[in-house]
Formats: structure tokens, sequence, C-alpha cells
């Protein structure tokens, strides 16, 4: 297995996974918060809402910009 | 995409704002980064995000609220944790990733990926209409802070 088919297999399983949590989520007994609910849980906080706002923004620029 | 589902929001008002974020990314996906019209069609949400947040969210923040849920041997104990558990090996995978040696090719980063994926206007498309609804998400969640 090379180098790259490995990295690319580790971020289909980050992806994978990030889609079953996704899933879990909207089957509520599973006791994972929905996105939502962590966006939701984020902005409580003083310090991790703007931390969300910043990287939010950066992403942005980032992708679609620079 | 978030509002679009929430059904705490008018209808008429869900669809808006679902045919709007859809306009606007079509637009957005035709430009260029590295050129006026991309740095202008990102920054404008941009804007417009920290204006909203300006004028909808609290100044302070305050606690959770804490919900009389009867306790029950099926209630979760870390309901975030799995995001948390998620978000630090992403994070970890992507700082490995952009620190080791050799080309990009074999260790690719989110950005790498995305620049690839950019190149396909359908996908792009559907990148800046999930990166606008999450800011939208982010912006409704923090003024329920203010309606609380």
């Amino acid at each position: 297995v090379s180098t790259s088919s490995l990295s690319y297999l580790v971020w289909g399983f980050i992806c994978a996974a990030g889609l079953v949590l996704w899933g879990l989520s909207h089957a509520r007994k599973a006791g994972v918060a929905c996105p939502s609910d962590v966006v939701g849980r984020m902005v409580r906080h003083p310090v991790l809402r703007v931390c969300l706002v910043l990287s939010f923004m950066w992403f942005g620029w980032h992708l679609f910009a620079r | 995409l978030g509002s679009a589902v929430d059904p705490s929001v008018h209808p008429m008002t869900r669809w808006l704002l679902l045919a709007g974020g859809c306009g606007y990314s079509l637009g957005a996906a035709t430009t260029t980064p590295f050129s006026l019209p991309a740095d202008v069609m990102t920054a404008a949400p941009m804007m417009a995000m920290a204006v909203l947040i300006v004028v909808r969210w609290p100044w302070h923040t305050m606690p959770p609220v804490v919900e009389q849920v009867p306790m029950t041997t099926d209630a979760p104990a870390h309901p975030y944790l799995p995001w948390v558990l998620l978000f630090a090996v992403f994070t970890a995978w992507e700082l490995f990733n952009y620190l080791a040696h050799g080309s990009r090719a074999d260790h690719p980063t989110l950005s790498s990926i995305t620049d690839a994926v950019d190149r396909y206007y359908p996908l792009k498309f559907l990148m800046f209409l999930g990166w606008l609804s999450l800011g939208w998400l982010v912006v409704r969640r923090g003024s329920e802070e203010r309606a609380r």
C-alpha cells in the first residue's frame, strides 16, 4: 500500500466516522448530540464562540478566496 | 440547509433561505480563487455574518440550561464526546500531513483535497452551500441565546 493510498484511506475513515456520528445523532437513542446541538453548546461558551466564528471565516477565505 | 429542515423556522422563510443560498452558491462556485470576484463573493457572507452577530447575539454568554430530565439507564453520559474525539483525530491527522516530509500527493491535507474538489463545479457549489449553511446555523444558534 502506498503512502498516498494510506493517507486517503485515513481521510476516508474520518469522513465516514463523521457521517456515522451524524446518522447516530438523528437516532436520538444513540446518545450522540446532533451537530446543531454541538454548535449550540459552543456558542454558549465565551471563548469557543469566538473560535467558532473565526474558524468559519478563515475556512471560507482559505477554501474559496485564497 | 440547517434552517431548511428546522421546524421552528416559518416554511416561507425556509424556502427563501434555501433558494437564496442555492442561488448565491451557484454564482460563487463560478469564481476562481485568487481573483477579485472570489474575494467579494466570499467576503460578503462573512461581513453579513459579522453584522448579524453584532445585532442578534447577546454580549455575554449564559451557562448551559440544565434540563430536568428523569435519570434513566439509557440517558447519554457524554453526548458531545464522540464529536470531540473525531475533531481531535481530524486535527492530529491534518497536522501530521501538513508537517510530514514528502510530497503533498503522499500527504494530502484538507486544503489539497478541497483544491481538487473545487475543480468540479457541482462539488464546489455543494461545498459553498454547506459553508453558508454552517454560517447560518452558527448565527441562528447564537441568536437563540438572546431569546432565552
